[in-house]
């Protein structure tokens, strides 16, 4: 984390300063990096033999949601 | 494309990202490349634009110019900076990703989340490991032309980027194109591009293109 005592204060101010504008872009970007973190877990999770509930267990969703939104991908890596 | 790039061509790319850093752009576009040809400075192109008068310093005040007067977007936070409003170290994420899945596994993933389609639950259209959005693809597409089998070197960039403005390619696009580009802060009618750089420098981009050709020695229609 930031040990620095200027960054430290540097991010203070910038969060305090931050309106809805930069709150909702900062939401906005960590949607998508949350999405990528996701994709290499789950991916990781298949390749050593985790099974879709184990998975979803972990992520803590259904089963069939996480079927639904990642097997499709896996499936057409393998055929590659 | 990127592996048939010459040095000189490359480093003039990393340049012209240093470019849209300084400008505070979400994007990068021909006029970055423009700017990061000619402060490369060792190079043909460079050398072509310092005989008809664009020097870096030049280039630098008519693209501060053309921000001023609206044409190209003012700065805007990137996201490493929104995310550490949140608190949220990016370069750690990335680095720590890229420790764990390996670099080439961590693009993979970043790639395949943007290009999800919305039958396959595609919310994200950019993360914040996707890199600034391209926006000179047909400026590399004719500079590839121009180099013909060659490695592509700084000039064969230039050749693109005038055949560029002679179309801008934000023109024609579609309502959903149009949506993205508004969220890099390009506005409908403010049109980006080498083109008014050049425009600002007194510089017309058919007479620089018909010139280019002449000094390379080559047939402007082949």
């Amino acid at each position: 984390m930031t040990d620095r005592p200027d960054d430290a204060t540097r991010l203070a101010e910038t969060a305090a300063s931050a309106g809805p504008q930069v709150g909702l872009a900062a939401v906005a970007a960590l949607r998508g990096l949350l999405e990528v973190l996701e994709v290499l877990q789950v991916d990781e999770a298949r390749a050593q033999g985790w099974s879709w509930s184990d998975i979803a267990g972990g992520l803590g969703v259904s089963k069939q949601a996480v079927h639904h939104k990642h097997a499709g991908r896996i499936r057409a890596g393998r055929r590659r | 494309m990127f592996e048939r790039m010459s040095p000189a061509a490359m480093a003039a790319f990393d340049l012209a990202q240093r470019e849209a850093d300084r400008l505070g752009h979400g994007y990068l576009g021909t006029e970055h490349l423009l700017a990061g040809l000619i402060a490369h400075g060792d190079n043909a192109a460079a050398a072509f634009l310092a005989g008809h008068g664009l020097d870096l310093a030049g280039a630098r005040t008519a693209l501060d110019r053309l921000v001023t007067q609206g044409r190209l977007p003012g700065p805007r936070p990137a996201d490493a900076q929104t995310l550490s409003a949140l608190g949220i170290d990016l370069a750690a994420i990335r680095e720590s990703a890229e420790a764990r899945f390996g670099p080439v596994a961590v693009d993979d993933a970043t790639c395949r989340v943007a290009r999800r389609h919305w039958w396959q639950r595609g919310r994200v259209g950019r993360t914040p490991l996707s890199g600034r959005p391209f926006l000179a693809k047909r400026a590399m597409e004719r500079a590839v032309e121009a180099a013909g089998g060659r490695m592509i070197a700084p000039e064969h960039l230039l050749i693109g980027l005038l055949d560029d403005c002679a179309a801008p390619v934000r023109e024609g696009l579609s309502r959903r194109s149009r949506r993205e580009f508004g969220r890099l802060g390009l506005a409908e009618d403010a049109r980006g591009g080498a083109g008014p750089l050049l425009a600002a420098a007194d510089l017309d981009p058919v007479a620089l293109h018909t010139a280019l050709h002449a000094s390379l020695g080559d047939d402007p229609s082949g």
